[in-house]
C-alpha cells in the first residue's frame, strides 16, 4: 500500500531518473462511514504528481483491480511448517488465478485532461464515463447505484520518515550519488538496524549535515562500503541513537490520486458473505508503437454506456500499454521485493514467497538484535545476538525456522475499536498480509491496517511491529501493531531521540467526507 | 516547434538548471551527482545534434572529472560511449575495463559488444548481447541484436527483433522509437525495398518530428529513386541547418548522378577539405568517408588506400576490409585487394556493397566466374540500386545507367 519506493526504472531516488507519473505511491482501502443506501468501500490509489498535482499524464493508464472474497477460515491444527506455508501460498495462488476474477477500474486522461473511467465486469454492471478532473463526480452504475469518483491532485496522505527507513536498511542511493553501474551499491552490506551502529559513518546521522538524506546527497566514497564494528552506538548517557527521527519526509508534498467510494453490493453479488474487498493498483504506460495509434475518444461509449465493449477489445487496449508499477500492501516493494523491476507482480506475487522468507530472515538478523537491545521482545530468533548481523540466505529451508514465529503470529490490535461489531474475526498474520500483495479490506472492521488501510494509519511503524513478539507485554499490555507509535514506550527506552520512528499524523488533516484526502498544497 | 526542437530545448534548459544548481552547492561539496547529470545531458545534446566536435570537448572534460571523482564508474561508462561515437574504439575498450563495476553492468557489456562488432568479433558481440538480453531485456540490446542478424541476411528475423525492440519502448521514448524505425527503414533500403523503407521513414517522422536523422534518410532514398532535384533540396535544407561534410559529400554524389559534374566536383572538394580538417584536428570519424571520396576523385587513389589502412587500423571488420580491398583495386594493387576481399567475404556478412566490390575486383583479377557470382548476389541482395541520368549526345535519347548508391553508415554505429 505504501510504495514510495519503486521499481528502479522509475525510482527518482537515482539522481538522473526523472520522477514518473507511473510511480505509484499508496493504496488505501477502508469501509466508508457513509452507510446511507448500504455499505460502501473507499479505495484510493495515489501516485506521483507528474507533470504536476492536478494534471495527469495522457500517456498513462491506471488500473485498480478489485476482487471480493469471503474471509479466510483457518483450519484447526493449522500447519506452521514450511510445507504448510507453501500449501497456503498454493491455495491462494489457485484462488487468484482460477476463482477470483478481479474486476477493474481503468482510468486515463485525454489531451484535454478529461478523465476516461471504465468500470469493468462489476456485479452491478460495466460502464464508462468521462469526468472532469480535480472535482468529485457521482456516477450512476447500470444497477442504479451511485459511485463517487475523484481523479486529480491532493496532498500526499503518506506521512513517514523515509530517510529513517532508508537509514535502517543502509540504502545508499538515498544518501549518496550512486553510479548506476554499481548495482551492488544499493542496500550496502551493513546490518539492518533500528539503532545506529558504532562507527557506521556511511549512514549515521551527522549533526553538521542535517539535510543529508533529506534532499542532500554526498558523493559515494571509494570504499570499502562496509562496516566492521561490533556494537551499537551509544552517547555519553548510554543511550542508543535511533535511525529514525519521527519527521515527515512527505510534508508539504502533493500527489495525484484516483479515489473511489463504491457500494459493496456493486462489487459483490453476496455482500453478506463476501466481507473482504481485495484491491491493488497498477500503472501502465502507453507503448511508443501505439502513441500514434491511440484509441480515440469514442462517442459510442458515452451514448451507450451500458453496452461496454467486449473483453477482447479491452484486452487490445491493454496491449497498447506496458505495466510499470504495482501497489498492494504497504512496504511490499521497499522492504520485501527490493524494488526490482521484475518483481512488480501485483497480487500475483506468490512466486516470491520463498524470496520473502529469505528476505525476512535477512531483515530479522538486523532488526531483531536492535529490538532486543532496547529491552523489547522480538519475534525473530537471533540466538540472543548482542548486535545486528548482516546475514543472507540462499535457502528458504535455512531461513524458515528463524522467521516462522514472525510469519504466523497473530498481530494484536491496540484495542477493540477495529472490530466495532465485536465479531469473531481472527487477527491477521504477516503471512496473510504480504501474500498476495493486495490491500485486503475487511468490511466488518474499521479497515485499519492490517484489515485494510485507513488514511490515518501509521503503517510504516506498524510494519516494524511485525518484528515484535506479540506474545510479550509492555507494562502489562500485550504488544500490538501500534505499540511503537506509543510515546511512553520511547520515553522509557535507552534511546535518543525519544520519538516514535515515524510521525503520528499527516501534515494536513484528512477530510471527514469524500474524497477524504486533503486538497493539494499550492504550487 | 518540432519534437526534435522541443527535446533540444529541454536538454538545454536542464543543462542550464544543473549548472546553476552546481554553482549553488559548490560550497558544500563537489557534486558528482549533478556533474554526472551535466555530462550526460551534454552527451545527449551532442548525440542528438550529431555534432562530433562537441563530443571531443565532452571527452576532454570527462578526463578532468574522472580524475577528481571518488566513484567515476558512470563517467567511465559515458567516456566509453563518447569514444565509440568518435570512432575511438581502443579508447572505448580501455574505458570499459577501467572500473570493476563495468564488467557486470548490462549497458557496459552492450557497449563492449559494439566494440567487438567494429573489430570484427561478431560471435563475441552476439554472445554478449544475448547474455545481457537473457537477464535484462532492453530495447537497445534488442536493436543491437537485430542489426547483427541483419548482417547475416535474415531480414525477416532482424525486422521481428526490431519490432520487439520497439515494443519495449513507452510513449516517453518516441525519439528512440523513431531511431528504430530509421534502422528498419534503412535495412529495407539496403535490400532494395524502397517502398517498405519509406513506410518506416514516414512512421519515424510521424512519431518524432523534425529529426535530421530521419530527413537525411528520406533524402537518401529519394535520391536513390532518381528524384535528384528533391533530394538535393532536402540535403541543402539539412546543410543550411547544420553544415556537415558528409552532406556536402552527399550533394556531390547527387549532382554527379544527375549529370552535373561541375557542381558535383565543387561539393566533393569542399567535403574533402572539411574531412581533412577534422582528421588534422585529431578526429578519426571521417576516415571511411574519405575512402569513398578519394576513390571517386581522379588522382586520389593512393590517398584512398592510406585512409582505408588508417580506418582498418582502428577497426577491423568486413566493411573496412572491403573498403581497403576496393581502394587497392582502384589503385591497381590487385593482389592485395584480393587478399583483403577474401577476408571480408569470410565474415559471411550479407552486403550488396561488398558483393559489388567483390564482383569488380574478381572480374579484373581473372576470376570472371567469381565476378559474375558476386554480381548476381549483389543484384539479388539489392535489386534496386540508385539510378543515374547520363548527359545525352546530340540527337540521341538519354541513356540510363546504373550505379550503386553507397550508403554512408557503417555497421555497429552506436544507438541514439
Amino acid at each position: 500500500m505504501a510504495d514510495h519506493n519503486d521499481p528502479n526504472a522509475v525510482n527518482s531516488i537515482f539522481s538522473d531518473v526523472d520522477v514518473s507519473a507511473a510511480d505509484l505511491y499508496d493504496i488505501f482501502g477502508f469501509p466508508s462511514n457513509d452507510t446511507t443506501e448500504g455499505e460502501k468501500v473507499v479505495i484510493a490509489l495515489t501516485f506521483s504528481s507528474t507533470p504536476q498535482a492536478g494534471t495527469l499524464d495522457p500517456d498513462m493508464l491506471y488500473r485498480i483491480r478489485i476482487a471480493p472474497d469471503t474471509r479466510i477460515v483457518r483450519p484447526k491444527n493449522e500447519d506452521h511448517s514450511l510445507d504448510g506455508l507453501l500449501k497456503y501460498v498454493d491455495g491462494i495462488k489457485n484462488k487468484y488465478e482460477s476463482i477470483l476474477k478481479p474486476f477493474e477500474v481503468r482510468v486515463s486522461v485525454d489531451k484535454d485532461q478529461k478523465a476516461h473511467i471504465r468500470f469493468i465486469n462489476f456485479t452491478g454492471g460495466s460502464f464508462s464515463d468521462v469526468v472532469a478532473i480535480n472535482q468529485t463526480t457521482e456516477l450512476t452504475a447500470p444497477d442504479g447505484q451511485g459511485i463517487k469518483v475523484y481523479i486529480g491532485g491532493r496532498d500526499d496522505a503518506f506521512f513517514n520518515d523515509l530517510t529513517g527507513f532508508f537509514r535502517s536498511i543502509n540504502y545508499a542511493p538515498q544518501f549518496y550519488h550512486v553510479p548506476h553501474t554499481m548495482t551492488d551499491a544499493r542496500e550496502l552490506k551493513i546490518p539492518k538496524t533500528l539503532l545506529e551502529l558504532e562507527g557506521n559513518d556511511l549512514f549515521n546521522y551527522d549533526p553538521n549535515l542535517p539535510t543529508w538524506g533529506r534532499g542532500f546527497k554526498k558523493d559515494l566514497p571509494p570504499g570499502p562500503l562496509t562496516w566492521s564494528g561490533n556494537s551499537f552506538k551509544k552517547d555519553a548517557k548510554g543511550n542508543y541513537r535511533f535511525v529514525y527521527s519521527g519527521e515527515d519526509a512527505r510534508a508539504g508534498q502533493n500527489i495525484n490520486a484516483i479515489i473511489l467510494e463504491m457500494p459493496l453490493s456493486y462489487i459483490s453479488r453476496s455482500p453478506a458473505e463476501q466481507r473482504i474487498v481485495n484491491a491493488w493498483g497498477e500503472s501502465w504506460v502507453l507503448k511508443a508503437a501505439h502513441k500514434c495509434e491511440q484509441i480515440p475518444d469514442h462517442p459510442f461509449w458515452l451514448e451507450h454506456p451500458s453496452a461496454l465493449v467486449d473483453q477482447q477489445k479491452l484486452d487490445d487496449e491493454l496491449k497498447a500499454y506496458k505495466l510499470v508499477d504495482t501497489d498492494g500492501q504497504a512496504f511490499a516493494d521497499a522492504a520485501l521485493s527490493e524494488r526490482e523491476n521484475n518483481r512488480q507482480m501485483g497480487a500475483n506475487n506468490f512466486w516470491l514467497a520463498p524470496h520473502f522468507v529469505k528476505r525476512l530472515g535477512h531483515l530479522g538478523w538486523g532488526f531483531g538484535p536492535s529490538i532486543s537491545a532496547l529491552g523489547l521482545s522480538t519475534s525473530f530468533d537471533h540466538d540472543n545476538s548482542p548486535i545486528s548481523i548482516y546475514k543472507t540466505y540462499d535457502s528458504v529451508i535455512a531461513a524458515f525456522p528463524r522467521v516462522k514465529k514472525l510469519l504466523f503470529q497473530d498481530l494484536n490490535m491496540p484495542d477493540n475499536s477495529w472490530n466495532p461489531k465485536g465479531l469473531d474475526i481472527p487477527l491477521r498474520r504477516p503471512v496473510e498480509i504480504f501474500i498476495p500483495n493486495v490491500c485486503s479490506i475487511d468490511m466488518d472492521t474499521t479497515g485499519t491496517w492490517p484489515f485494510g488501510r485507513r488514511l490515518e494509519d501509521q503503517v510504516a511503524t506498524r510494519f516494524l511491529s511485525l518484528f515484535l513478539d506479540m506474545t510479550a507485554s509492555y507494562k502489562g499490555t500485550k504488544y500490538h501493531v501500534d505499540i511503537m507509535n506509543t510515546q511512553a514506550l520511547w520515553d522509557s527506552a535507552p534511546i535518543e531521540p525519544k520519538t516514535p520512528p515515524n510521525p503520528l499524523k499527516n501534515d494536513k488533516i484528512f477530510l471527514t467526507e469524500f474524497p477524504y484526502i486533503a486538497p493539494p498544497w499550492p504550487s | 516547434m518540432t519534437d526534435y526542437q522541443a527535446d533540444l530545448q529541454r536538454i538545454e534548459d536542464d543543462i542550464h538548471a544543473i549548472g546553476c544548481g552546481m554553482r549553488e552547492t559548490r560550497v558544500l561539496s563537489p557534486d558528482i551527482g549533478n556533474a554526472s547529470r551535466l555530462f550526460y545531458r551534454n552527451f545527449q545534446y551532442a548525440s542528438l545534434t550529431g555534432q562530433v566536435s562537441l563530443l571531443r570537448q565532452l571527452d576532454e572534460s570527462l578526463d578532468v572529472a574522472i580524475s577528481c571523482s571518488s566513484q567515476p564508474a558512470d563517467l567511465w561508462l559515458l567516456k566509453a560511449h563518447v569514444a565509440l561515437k568518435r570512432h575511438r574504439f581502443a579508447d572505448a575498450e580501455t574505458a570499459l575495463r577501467t572500473d570493476p563495476s563495468l564488467t557486470t553492468s548490462p549497458f557496459a557489456r552492450l557497449l563492449q559488444s559494439d566494440v567487438d562488432l567494429q573489430q570484427g568479433r561478431y560471435m563475441a558481440a552476439r554472445g554478449a548481447i544475448e547474455a545481457v538480453l537473457s537477464v535484462d531485456r532492453t530495447w537497445d540490446g534488442l536493436a543491437r541484436l537485430a542489426h547483427l542478424i541483419s548482417l547475416t541476411g535474415d531480414l525477416r528475423f532482424a525486422d521481428e527483433i526490431y519490432a520487439a525492440a520497439e515494443d519495449e519502448l513507452s510513449a516517453k521514448e518516441m525519439r528512440s522509437f523513431a531511431w528504430l524505425e530509421v534502422q528498419r527503414g534503412w535495412m529495407h533500403f539496403q535490400r532494395g525495398d524502397q517502398t517498405q523503407a519509406m513506410v518506416h521513414y514516414d512512421r519515424a517522422n510521424a512519431s518524432y518530428s523534425g529529426y535530421w536523422l530521419v530527413e537525411e534518410r528520406i533524402a537518401e532514398l529519394i535520391g536513390a529513386q532518381g528524384l535528384f532535384a528533391q533530394a538535393i533540396a532536402a540535403y541543402q535544407r539539412l546543410y543550411a541547418a547544420s553544415p556537415r561534410p558528409e552532406w556536402e559529400h552527399a550533394l556531390g554524389d547527387l549532382y554527379s548522378l544527375s549529370g552535373d559534374s561541375e557542381r558535383a566536383h565543387d561539393w566533393k572538394r569542399s567535403a574533402r577539405s572539411h574531412y581533412i580538417e577534422s582528421v588534422e584536428s585529431g578526429e578519426t570519424y571521417y576516415f571511411h568517408y574519405l575512402i569513398d571520396l578519394c576513390c571517386e576523385l581522379a588522382g586520389e587513389e593512393r590517398e584512398a588506400i592510406e585512409w582505408a589502412r588508417r580506418d582498418l587500423s582502428i577497426r577491423n571488420n568486413f566493411m573496412t576490409q572491403g573498403d581497403l580491398a576496393w581502394a587497392l583495386y582502384r589503385g591497381g594493387e590487385l593482389t592485395e585487394a584480393v587478399e583483403w576481399l577474401t577476408k571480408a567475404l569470410a565474415s559471411g556478412a550479407v552486403s550488396a556493397r561488398l558483393y559489388v566490390q567483390a564482383a569488380c575486383i574478381y572480374s579484373v583479377a581473372n576470376r570472371a566466374d567469381l565476378g559474375s557470382h558476386y554480381m548476381r548476389l549483389a543484384m539479388a541482395t539489392n535489386p534496386r540500386p540508385a539510378r543515374a541520368h547520363m548527359p545525352t549526345q546530340q540527337g540521341q535519347p538519354p541513356r540510363m545507367a546504373r550505379t550503386i548508391w553507397s550508403p554512408r553508415i557503417t555497421p555497429g554505429q552506436s544507438v541514439a
